[in-house]
């Protein structure tokens, strides 16, 4: 199978596909890093910028022919030949002219980025989906040997511009400092709200028992409260060993699925798993409410509410739709899944988030781990790993291993370029982040009482943060890379914090508040270390570690001491 | 009766403090991120501070040695807070909206504080107001007219704020080249007396919240003058 994004039937931007192939023919200086012959990211790119840049420039110093342009100066800047000319200029007076060195804060490089951003946006294809969270930090692209930089090794030549170069340094690195920032807080608010439904689901359905989802594991084996402790414990422990040995061999599958490239069976599946997510799970939740809230409805307003809410669903996460309504049903779906798996016995939830964490870690960070894998093949043949993923700018359905909701180009190009209409962030136009669509397949399970497996799988998929890889070193900032920086986060991270949260509001309010704190810093620090280390990273560890050790400690000790203080009415 | 109660003790309790919120913090990434940071290294210090109590199973009669180390376990991690700050404060202040503003680093102790204060208020008073939906109330004893939801809304309001002013005025009291001890003996004898001060709602002495509520009101005008001069000194 060709895995050309170049040759994708379902794409809509025909035009831009075969332009770019015909730039990848005629240009090949222009593509600095990314020469492969699998039309990449980065030869569109090229070739969308060849578009607006049609018009062959002058060096500024030597006069030959010029590709590449100050970053700070943009379109209107001088055109270098290499860097080496571009080193000269700099003495010979751009210095002085710099638009970076006589901007006053950030404000112009951020609007030349936007406006070259922006610029670029109607061509932007939508590759950049990438890995499965994954953040690609723009700066770092460029300055991985780029020669629009004005490298720091020419500063024994303007010894008395040396500060200005090394605050340019800086700069980059405060500028990509402030990405990062924006990221966590544009997938913290996503988060806190998946987290907080899920709460509010358990809540409902805490008070109307009978319409509580079963888990498939659960008929078989027993962990009620009834078994005396130690089975208990060992009954939990085999739920669990079950349930992550699922999600181990639907990852497995899905990367092997991926890697030879059977893309439509995994976008099928995920459709099918979506579609009856939102609809069972959708129906157990609606009688829940109207149970609890006693509200009288028929059945034939409900199935025509239930029937329009999953279509809707359906088609926002797969086609088209709003940016907005893509992301919120994300996050509902993202709590729904996670409102499925809260039936489980407290021990095999704790359990079995322990083990999805050191399941995480192997998969994300071995050599041998399928994650790994599945990051590294996407990268190497420029494929797109289908996953569900939440985007900050754009909904991108990326085609994991197992996750029914494949992303088509398409789809992606519409929404991101709707969302960038709607978004306020010059420098991340396409932060993306990834919800990676676990639960999916576990609805499916839970109501055929067939293999919950493909849940599963899809939830792992998503589950690590990674920095997206970086993108062919073009001139300029293309779309492609827009579209590829951004942070992504799979759907199953936040299925599973909020099975995390909505486990410790099982118990009280204190716990689910720390436990809530608790994720949130752990996914802090982990975008953080992402920042660091610019190399995929698990989101679930930290946030889990943190979570538990915070629910186990407050469960025992903060809650009666907040309860005793509480009545003596002590403020500490 | 039950969801008026909770909407007003809800209100009474966070409206303050959430409409600092989200004035100024809600638009900056980077000050929520220091909230939430905050909010952490105050978990991790009342989580210590209730081991410490759980082991010891102590009771009501022993509140004022609880409110004692409780008191000084927080302040610890004030310091430890301010600590992480100024070893990553070039960083944040080059990565702030107004990098060669003065007044950025009481920004950071303000939304430090405020985070502090926010889950403080938060852990502390979220289960009473959840069961103030409920039918049920109860009075608090030293105000006999008042609920305990609503003595404790006040409370959790105005720890809020003085938890706020607090971190400002340790964060002006620990910097290093003039290390300013006035502050920090006041910041931690202000949170010693108001946490003793919350002890008279609950007592025997007539109309003893009200006592309790004075010390804390005056506690906080005193810290708000403090604070304000303090940002006055840095408009050199």
């Amino acid at each position: 199978m060709s895995n050309n994004p170049l040759s994708g039937s379902q794409d809509t931007n025909n035009n831009v596909i075969e332009t770019s192939t015909n730039r990848t023919t005629v240009d090949p200086t222009n593509t600095t890093i990314e020469e492969s012959p699998t039309a990449t990211l980065g030869n569109i790119n090229t070739s969308t910028l060849e578009l607006s840049d049609i018009i062959i420039r002058a060096c500024s110093n030597c006069g030959e022919p010029a590709q590449y342009l100050c970053k700070a100066c943009g379109q209107s800047g001088p055109r270098y030949c290499s860097s080496k000319c571009q080193s000269e200029d700099w003495t010979k007076g751009h210095s002085a002219t710099c638009s970076k060195a006589t901007r006053a804060g950030q404000i112009n490089e951020e609007g030349g980025e936007e406006e070259i951003a922006i610029v670029r946006k109607p061509n932007s294809k939508v590759h950049g989906r990438g890995n499965v969270a994954q953040i690609i930090n723009k700066r770092k692209t460029n300055e991985r040997g780029n020669p629009i930089f004005p490298s720091t090794a020419t500063e024994p030549s303007f010894t008395n511009q040396r500060p200005l170069s090394t605050n340019q340094f800086d700069d980059d690195q405060v500028d990509e400092f402030k990405f990062y920032m924006q990221q966590i807080y544009k997938i913290i608010k996503p988060v806190v709200l998946c987290i907080l439904l899920s709460v509010l689901w358990v809540k409902i359905s805490i008070l109307a028992p009978n319409f509580r989802p079963q888990h498939p594991t659960q008929q078989i084996i027993d962990t009620s409260e009834d078994a005396s402790e130690s089975a208990q414990i060992f009954n939990s422990f085999l739920t669990a060993a079950v349930i992550i040995g699922n999600i181990i061999v639907v990852t497995i599958i899905i990367v092997c699925l991926f890697k030879y490239g059977f893309i439509k069976i995994l976008i099928g599946f995920f459709m099918v798993v979506v579609l009856l997510l939102l609809g069972f799970m959708g129906y157990l939740l609606m009688m829940a409410i109207l149970q609890v809230f006693q509200i009288p409805m028929d059945y034939v307003t409900l199935s025509f509410a239930l029937w329009n809410f999953a279509a809707v669903g359906l088609i926002s996460v797969f086609w088209k739709g709003p940016l907005l309504l893509q992301q919120t049903y994300l996050t509902i779906m993202s709590s729904l899944m996670a409102f499925s798996l809260t039936n489980l016995s407290s021990w095999t939830t704790w359990i079995l988030l322990a083990l999805l964490a050191i399941w995480d870690l192997i998969a994300v960070l071995c050599p041998f781990g399928p994650l790994r894998i599945l990051v590294e093949s996407s990268r190497n043949d420029k494929r797109e790993i289908p996953a569900l993923l939440y985007s900050v700018n754009a909904v991108w359905l990326m085609a994991s291993p197992g996750l029914s909701n494949k992303f088509r180009k398409s789809l992606s190009s519409v929404s991101s370029f709707q969302a960038t209409s709607g978004e306020e962030i010059p420098l991340s136009e396409n932060i993306r982040y990834n919800r990676g669509e676990g639960g999916v397949s576990d609805e499916g399970g839970i109501n055929c009482d067939g293999t919950d497996e493909n849940s599963q799988i899809p939830r792992r998929q998503s589950s690590s943060l990674q920095p997206q890889s970086q993108p062919p070193n073009n001139v300029s900032y293309d779309d492609e890379e827009d579209e590829r920086s951004g942070l992504k986060l799979g759907l199953g991270d936040f299925v599973f914090y909020s099975v995390l949260v909505a486990q410790a509001a099982l118990f009280d309010w204190i716990t689910t508040v720390a436990c809530i704190v608790a994720v949130l810093t752990g996914l802090n620090t982990t975008i953080f270390l992402l920042a660091i280390y610019k190399k995929a990273l698990p989101a679930l560890p930290i946030s889990i570690a943190f979570g538990m050790l915070f629910y186990f400690v407050a469960r025992n000790t903060l809650v009666p001491y907040a309860q005793s203080l509480g009545l003596s009415l002590i403020a500490v | 009766m039950t969801i008026l109660t909770f909407l007003g003790c809800a209100l009474t309790a966070f409206g303050p403090s959430l409409a600092l919120f989200f004035l100024t913090v809600a638009k900056d990434a980077q000050l929520v991120i220091l909230m939430i940071s905050s909010a952490f290294f105050w978990l991790i210090s009342i989580l210590l501070a209730s081991s410490i109590w759980f082991i010891s199973k102590s009771d009501a009669t022993e509140n004022p040695i609880t409110i004692l180390y409780s008191v000084l376990l927080q302040e610890l991690f004030r310091w430890f807070f301010y600590k992480i700050i100024s070893r990553a404060e070039n960083g944040l202040i080059l990565a702030s909206a107004n990098p060669t503003s003065p007044y950025n680093i009481p920004t950071f102790a303000f939304v430090s504080g405020l985070g502090f204060g926010f889950v403080n208020g938060l852990v502390m008073y979220i289960n009473p107001l959840i069961i103030s939906i409920g039918p049920g109330v109860i009075m608090c004893k030293s105000c006999p007219t008042l609920t305990l939801f609503f003595t404790g809304a006040i409370t959790t309001c105005l720890s809020i704020l003085l938890h706020t002013t607090w971190m400002i005025l340790a964060f002006e009291g620990y910097r290093y080249p003039k290390r300013n001890y006035y502050y920090i003996i006041w910041v931690l004898l202000s949170h010693l007396g108001s946490s003793y001060a919350t002890m008279f709602s609950q007592s025997d002495i007539k109309s003893g919240c009200v006592i309790g509520f004075s010390i804390n009101i005056v506690l906080l005008i005193i810290s708000i003058v403090a604070s304000v001069r303090t940002l006055k000194k840095k408009n050199l």
